[in-house]
C-alpha cells in the first residue's frame, strides 16, 4: 500500500499479494516520503495562510496597548502581556453581547427564508409542466451575480424615505410613507437584502441535485399514482438531503460572517451602529479605536463559535440522515 | 500530479507575493548632504498645489503628497504604517485626533524646531497642539470656530430674525415650525461628537481635562448635560430634526430648503459641503455668530480644524517641521493653502491674507458682504478645548449611543452617561491615571 499509493486510491482491501510481489521489484526502490512530498505544498500553504494567521491572532489577543506607569497625560502606549483580559472584556462588553443578539435575530430570519424559498423555487423549476424554466432560473440566479456592496447600496436607496420609489407612489395615493431602515425593521431590511442575494446560489445547488436524481424513480412513483406534491415531499426532498445540509452549512457560516451589507448601509442611516454585528465590532475595535488586541480576542471568539456551530449542524444532520 | 503542480505553482506565487510585500520602499532614506524628500499624507484636494508652491522655493526640501483617504481611513493607515516603520514624514491631523496620535506613538514632539511660531496663533488654537509639558505635536494649519449658517431667503420668507442667544434660537425654531410645518430650523447631527463637544466648550464644559498628569472625563457633567438637554428638548418638540448629517437623506432635505440653519464649524461656509451636498442652495446662506448662552459671552468652541504632525519615524523631523512652520505661520504658506483650498487659516498672517481675498462664487454664503468681518470676529473669540488621548473611542461610542438613545426614546443625557462610562473605562484600562 505505502509504495503504490497513487495506483490504488479507492481500494479498501490490499491488492492481491501476487500482484504486489511482482510489482515491487519491477519498480524503483520504495520512496516512503513521496506522499508527504506531494502533500507538502498544501501543508505549507495551510500552515502559512491559515494556521499562522490564526496563531498570530491568538498571540495578539493576549497582549494589550498600555501606557507605562508615570508617563503623564500624553504617554505613548506599549505592547504589554495582559493574559485573558481581552477575552473577559470582550465577553462582558454589552455592545458585543447586543451585537450577538442582533445577529441571532438576523440568522433566524435569513437562514430559514433563504433555504425555504430556494427549495421551493428549485422544486417548482423541476416540475415537468414548467415553462420557460431556463429564463426563470437565470432570473432567480441574477441577484447572486451582483456584488453584495452594490446590492446593499441599491436597496439602501430603495429604503430611504426621500429617495424610495415605493414611497413616491404611497404618498401620491395618500398612504403613509414606509421607512424600512427604522430601528424596528432594520434587521428585516438587512435580511431581505441577504435573502435576495443568496437565494439564486442556493436554488442552483438544490436544482442541480434534483437533476441528478434518475428519472426512473419519478416514473415509478407516477405509475404508483403519486401526485407531484407527494413526489416532491416524499422523494425529492429526502433524495437531495445532502445538498440541503451543504446549503445550510453555507448559509450558517455566511450569516455568522454578515458584514458587507450593514457596513455599506451604515452611511445612510444611524440605526446601524458601528458595532451592529460582531464582525463590525471587530472592525471598529481594530481600525477605529486602534485596539487591535481586543479585536483579535473578539475575532477568536467568533471563529470558535462558528466552528462549534458548524460541527453541531453537521453532527445533527448526520444523525438524522443515519436514522432515516 | 497535475494538482500538485498547481499547488507548487500556487506556493511559489504565494511566496513571491509575500516577498513583494515585505520589500516596501522607503522614500525617506536620503543622505544628509543631498536634497531631502518628505512625504506628506493629506486628504486636502489642494495639497499638491501647496507642495508645488513650497518645492519651487525650496530645492533642498522637496515635499511629496500622498492621499490615503480622510479622517478615520488615514488614522488607521497611519498608525499601522508608523508601527511598521514605513510611515510618511508628515501627516494631516484634525485637532481632536492629535492626542490619540501621541498615545499611539505616531506624533513626534517638534517643540525644539518650531519655537518661534507660537506668537502667530491665538492661545485657543495653539493649545490644541501644545500638549503635555511644553510638547508641541503639530503645527496648526486651519481652524474651524463654530458659527450659525442660515438661509437668508427663507428667513425673510417666513418672517424670522437671526437669533443671537440659544433662548432666541429655540423661539425661532418654534416660529419656523408655525410658518413652515414641513421644515425644521436645524438638524441635530447624531453622528458627530465633535459638534456637541464644540457646543459644550462654548457652555464652559470640557469633555476631558488634564490636571497634574491625571485625566478627568466629564462627558456627562453639568455643562454637557445642559447642552444635551437643550437640544433634546428641541428634538422632542419636533422643531429640530435628529439624523446623521452628510447622508443622502440629509442632503436632499438641505437642498430642498427643509433645514433652515446649520450650527457648524466654519468649514460649513468656507468648504465645499454645501456645493456637493446641496448645490441648489449656493449663495442663499448667510453666516452669523453662533448664538450664545448669555448675552455678554461671545466665546465659541471649535468643530474640527486641522494641524499637521511630524511622525516619530521621520528621518528628517527638522526639515519637516520647517515646512510646517512655513505652511502654518507665514503669509506665503497660509496664502498657498487659502489659494488652493479656501481653508480658514489658523494663524494671524493667514487671517490677514484671508481677509483680503473675495469670497468665491461657489461657496455657501457667496455674496455676503460682511462675510469676512463676521468670520474674523468669530475666530477672535474662540475658547480653549482639551481633547483626551482616546477621542476615537469617545467619538465612535457617541455615534452608537446617541443613535440608540434616540430610537429607544431615551434622553441624550442618558447616551452621554454611557459614553462617559466607555471613555473613562478605556482610559483607565490603557494605563492612564484617571480621576
Amino acid at each position: 500500500m505505502n509504495t503504490t499509493p497513487l495506483l490504488t486510491p479507492t481500494s479498501a482491501s490490499p491488492p492481491p499479494t501476487d500482484r504486489a510481489r511482482t510489482r515491487v521489484p519491477r519498480h524503483r526502490t520504495p520512496v516512503p516520503f513521496a506522499p508527504y512530498l506531494f502533500l507538502l505544498p498544501a501543508i505549507v500553504l495551510f500552515l502559512l495562510f491559515l494556521v499562522a494567521p490564526i496563531g498570530y491572532a491568538v498571540v495578539l489577543s493576549l497582549f494589550g496597548q498600555r501606557v507605562p506607569a508615570g508617563s503623564g497625560g500624553y504617554g505613548a502606549r506599549e505592547q504589554t502581556f495582559v493574559g485573558i483580559d481581552n477575552y473577559v472584556t470582550s465577553l462582558t462588553d454589552p455592545e458585543f453581547v447586543a451585537s450577538v443578539g442582533r445577529l441571532g435575530l438576523y440568522a433566524v430570519i435569513v437562514i430559514p427564508c433563504t433555504l425555504g424559498i430556494a427549495l421551493l423555487f428549485a422544486l417548482l423549476l423541476d416540475l415537468p409542466s414548467i415553462r420557460g424554466a431556463r429564463i426563470w432560473r437565470t432570473g432567480i440566479l441574477l441577484p447572486y451575480a451582483i456584488p453584495g456592496v452594490i446590492a446593499a447600496m441599491m436597496w439602501g436607496f430603495l429604503y430611504l424615505p426621500s429617495t424610495s420609489p415605493l414611497n413616491a407612489v404611497l404618498t401620491t395615493v395618500g398612504l403613509p410613507a414606509v421607512e424600512p431602515l427604522a430601528s424596528g425593521s432594520v434587521i428585516a431590511a438587512l435580511a431581505n437584502i441577504s435573502i435576495w442575494g443568496s437565494l439564486g446560489f442556493n436554488m442552483v445547488i438544490m436544482f442541480t441535485a434534483l437533476r441528478a436524481v434518475p428519472a426512473e424513480v419519478y416514473e415509478a412513483a407516477r405509475i404508483d399514482g403519486c401526485s407531484e406534491f407527494d413526489i416532491a415531499v416524499r422523494i425529492k426532498i429526502p433524495l437531495i438531503a445532502p445538498s440541503l445540509v451543504l446549503t445550510s452549512l453555507f448559509a450558517l457560516i455566511g450569516t455568522l460572517q454578515a458584514y458587507a451589507e450593514p457596513t455599506a448601509l451604515r452611511p445612510l442611516t444611524d440605526t446601524i451602529s458601528s458595532t451592529f454585528f460582531p464582525l463590525m465590532k471587530v472592525n471598529t475595535d481594530a481600525f477605529t479605536n486602534d485596539n487591535i488586541n481586543g479585536a483579535a480576542a473578539t475575532a477568536v471568539i467568533i471563529a470558535a463559535f462558528t466552528l462549534v456551530a458548524s460541527a453541531i449542524l453537521l453532527r445533527v444532520t448526520r444523525d438524522r440522515s443515519d436514522a432515516s | 500530479m497535475k494538482r500538485s503542480a498547481v499547488w507548487i505553482t500556487a506556493a511559489v506565487v504565494g511566496a513571491l507575493s509575500l516577498g513583494g510585500c515585505s520589500a516596501g520602499s522607503d522614500s525617506t532614506t536620503a543622505t544628509e548632504s543631498g536634497p531631502v524628500t518628505l512625504t506628506w499624507w493629506t486628504w486636502w484636494a489642494g495639497a499638491p498645489g501647496i507642495a508645488d508652491a513650497w518645492n519651487a522655493e525650496h530645492p533642498d526640501i522637496q515635499v511629496k503628497v500622498t492621499n490615503v483617504g480622510g479622517g478615520t481611513d488615514q488614522f488607521t493607515k497611519l498608525n499601522a504604517a508608523v508601527r511598521a516603520g514605513e510611515g510618511p514624514d508628515l501627516a494631516l491631523a484634525e485637532y481632536q485626533w492629535l492626542p490619540s496620535y501621541i498615545s499611539s506613538g505616531v506624533a513626534a514632539d517638534i517643540s525644539e524646531y518650531v519655537g518661534g511660531i507660537e506668537d502667530q496663533y491665538s492661545p485657543a488654537v495653539w493649545n490644541l497642539v501644545n500638549l503635555g509639558d511644553g510638547g508641541v505635536y503639530g503645527v496648526p494649519l486651519d481652524q474651524a470656530p463654530m458659527l450659525l449658517m442660515y438661509r437668508a431667503d427663507l428667513f425673510e420668507q417666513y418672517g424670522l430674525s437671526v437669533p443671537t442667544t440659544w433662548d432666541e434660537f429655540a423661539d425661532t425654531a418654534r416660529q419656523s415650525k408655525q410658518a413652515a410645518p414641513d421644515a425644521v430650523l436645524a438638524n441635530f447631527p447624531t453622528s458627530d461628537a465633535g459638534w456637541l463637544a464644540g457646543l459644550t466648550a462654548q457652555a464652559g464644559g470640557d469633555w476631558w481635562s488634564l490636571d497634574d498628569d491625571t485625566w478627568s472625563v466629564d462627558i456627562d457633567g453639568t455643562a454637557p448635560t445642559k447642552v444635551a438637554d437643550y437640544w433634546n428638548g428641541l428634538v422632542s418638540e419636533g422643531v429640530v430634526s435628529a439624523s446623521a448629517s452628510g447622508t443622502p437623506e440629509f442632503n436632499a432635505q438641505l437642498n430642498s430648503g427643509k433645514i433652515l440653519t446649520q450650527v457648524i464649524g466654519s468649514w460649513g461656509a468656507t468648504g465645499s459641503s454645501v456645493k456637493t451636498g446641496a448645490p441648489d442652495t449656493i449663495g442663499k446662506w448667510r453666516i452669523a455668530p453662533l448664538p450664545s448662552w448669555t448675552d455678554d459671552d461671545p466665546g465659541v468652541g471649535f468643530q474640527g480644524g486641522s494641524s499637521s504632525l511630524v511622525t516619530t519615524t521621520s528621518k528628517h523631523p527638522k526639515q519637516a517641521a520647517e515646512f510646517l512652520a512655513w505652511l502654518g505661520s507665514t503669509t506665503e504658506g497660509q496664502g498657498a493653502m487659502i489659494e488652493q483650498g479656501g481653508n480658514f487659516p489658523a494663524s494671524a498672517p493667514g487671517l490677514d491674507v484671508y481677509a483680503s481675498i473675495p469670497q468665491p462664487a461657489d461657496k455657501a454664503a457667496a455674496g455676503q458682504e460682511d462675510f469676512h468681518d463676521i468670520l474674523l470676529d468669530v475666530a477672535a473669540d474662540t475658547t480653549d478645548v482639551t481633547w483626551g488621548p482616546n477621542t476615537t473611542v469617545a467619538f465612535s461610542a457617541y455615534t452608537d449611543q446617541v443613535g440608540k438613545a434616540l430610537q429607544a426614546g431615551r434622553s441624550l443625557a442618558d447616551a452621554l452617561r454611557a459614553v462617559q462610562r466607555t471613555v473613562r473605562a478605556d482610559l483607565a484600562k490603557s494605563g492612564f491615571d484617571v480621576e
